[in-house]
């Protein structure tokens, strides 16, 4: 499985792959910002995880952008992002990500969200 | 005939004298009234008076106390200059400093983590040993370093409030001494009195949208909760 991971904080980006890496997922792309994730997603990418506030292109616009394109308006989404009140992951859920993580993050929660939209009962 | 037309002029005088004795009797009213309303007018004068000169006393007060207000504004010119002009950039850029600092520590940390990583595994020590819990230990360590993207949120938010905290310094010593701002102090830039300025302050509070304001390493499992409610 192709994971596209969309983050501005360099550490985030190799805190998140670390964590795929650790619960078996090597394939792994990364991007620096909403634009970047924009350019390098293509059809052989299976999963999207990305942060919500980047510079230029957000996490959100990212989303929108995706959900509206045929190649990636079933792809799997998961937001990682230190954004937390209700509103704001109401509106991540209306604009069409699968299930939301809240940053700091454990590891293990990762695991499990990425199991459950999979599985398809996150989105 | 005689004590006919005296009769009617007896009648006409009575008319007559009724008419003056009426017309004295309005002059008498009007000058009462009139009397009255100079009476009035003259007490009203008097109390205009005592107000007007209470309002001078008052104001001349108030005068002394804007002088001094001013006096203590002029005297304060200079520490608000440097305030606006040295120490709030000052300390704007040794936050971007200490971000940068931290950004490069913590990708080094993760280098050198990594590294590790890679000689526990190329150890291929068997299951159940030390190795294994020692590579725990470090994705443990890897993953703490996320506090360092959360602390880069929480001081580009405290920058930017500073950079708007300089802004509006700026205005109001254009305001209060009519100097000329810098073309770097911002509010300058953005044409201060165009109706437009504030709006840039109240849009740059957010900053570029790169981060998050109200970013926190607290509390994640309970934030995690509502993300859980809402994607149930």
């Amino acid at each position: 499985m192709k994971f596209l991971v969309v983050e501005d904080s360099g550490t985030m980006r190799r805190v998140v792959e670390n964590s795929l890496n650790k619960i078996g997922y090597d394939d792994v792309v990364t991007a620096e910002d909403g634009r970047d994730g924009l350019s390098k997603f293509d059809a052989s990418i299976d999963f999207v995880i990305t942060d919500w506030n980047m510079p230029d292109v957000s996490g959100l616009d990212l989303v929108q952008e995706l959900r509206s394109s045929s190649e990636g308006e079933s792809v799997p989404i998961l937001m990682v992002t230190t954004r937390s009140v209700r509103e704001d992951i109401v509106t991540a859920a209306k604009a069409g990500v699968d299930n939301y993580i809240v940053k700091p993050f454990n590891p293990q929660v990762l695991r499990e969200k990425i199991d459950d939209v999979l599985d398809g009962d996150g989105g | 005939m005689t004590a006919s037309t005296g009769t009617s002029e007896d009648a006409g005088d009575g008319d007559s004298l009724r008419r003056t004795l009426g017309e004295i009797e309005e002059q008498v009213a009007e000058l009462t009234a009139s009397d009255g309303s100079l009476q009035e007018k003259s007490e009203l004068g008097e109390d205009l008076d005592g107000v007007v000169s209470e309002l001078t006393a008052r104001l001349a007060t108030v005068e002394e106390e804007l002088q001094r207000a001013l006096g203590v504004l002029a005297e304060s010119r200079s520490d608000l200059r440097q305030l606006a002009e040295q120490r709030l950039p000052d300390t704007q850029e040794k936050l971007a400093e200490a971000n940068s600092a931290t950004e490069v520590a913590a990708s080094r940390m993760m280098d050198r983590l990594e590294r590790a990583l890679e000689l526990v595994s190329e150890l291929d020590l068997p299951a159940g040993t030390s190795g294994q819990e020692l590579e725990q230990e470090l994705h443990e360590v890897i993953n703490s370093l996320q506090f360092q993207d959360i602390t880069s949120q929480q001081i580009r938010h405290v920058s930017t409030v500073l950079r708007d905290t300089e802004r509006r310094l700026g205005s109001l010593a254009s305001v209060l001494f009519g100097e000329e701002r810098t073309p770097d102090s911002g509010a300058g830039a953005n044409g201060v009195g165009d109706g437009g300025d504030d709006h840039a302050f109240e849009d740059s509070a957010e900053g570029d949208g790169s981060f998050d304001p109200d970013a926190t390493t607290d509390g994640a499992s309970d934030r995690q909760d509502v993300a859980d409610e809402v994607f149930g």
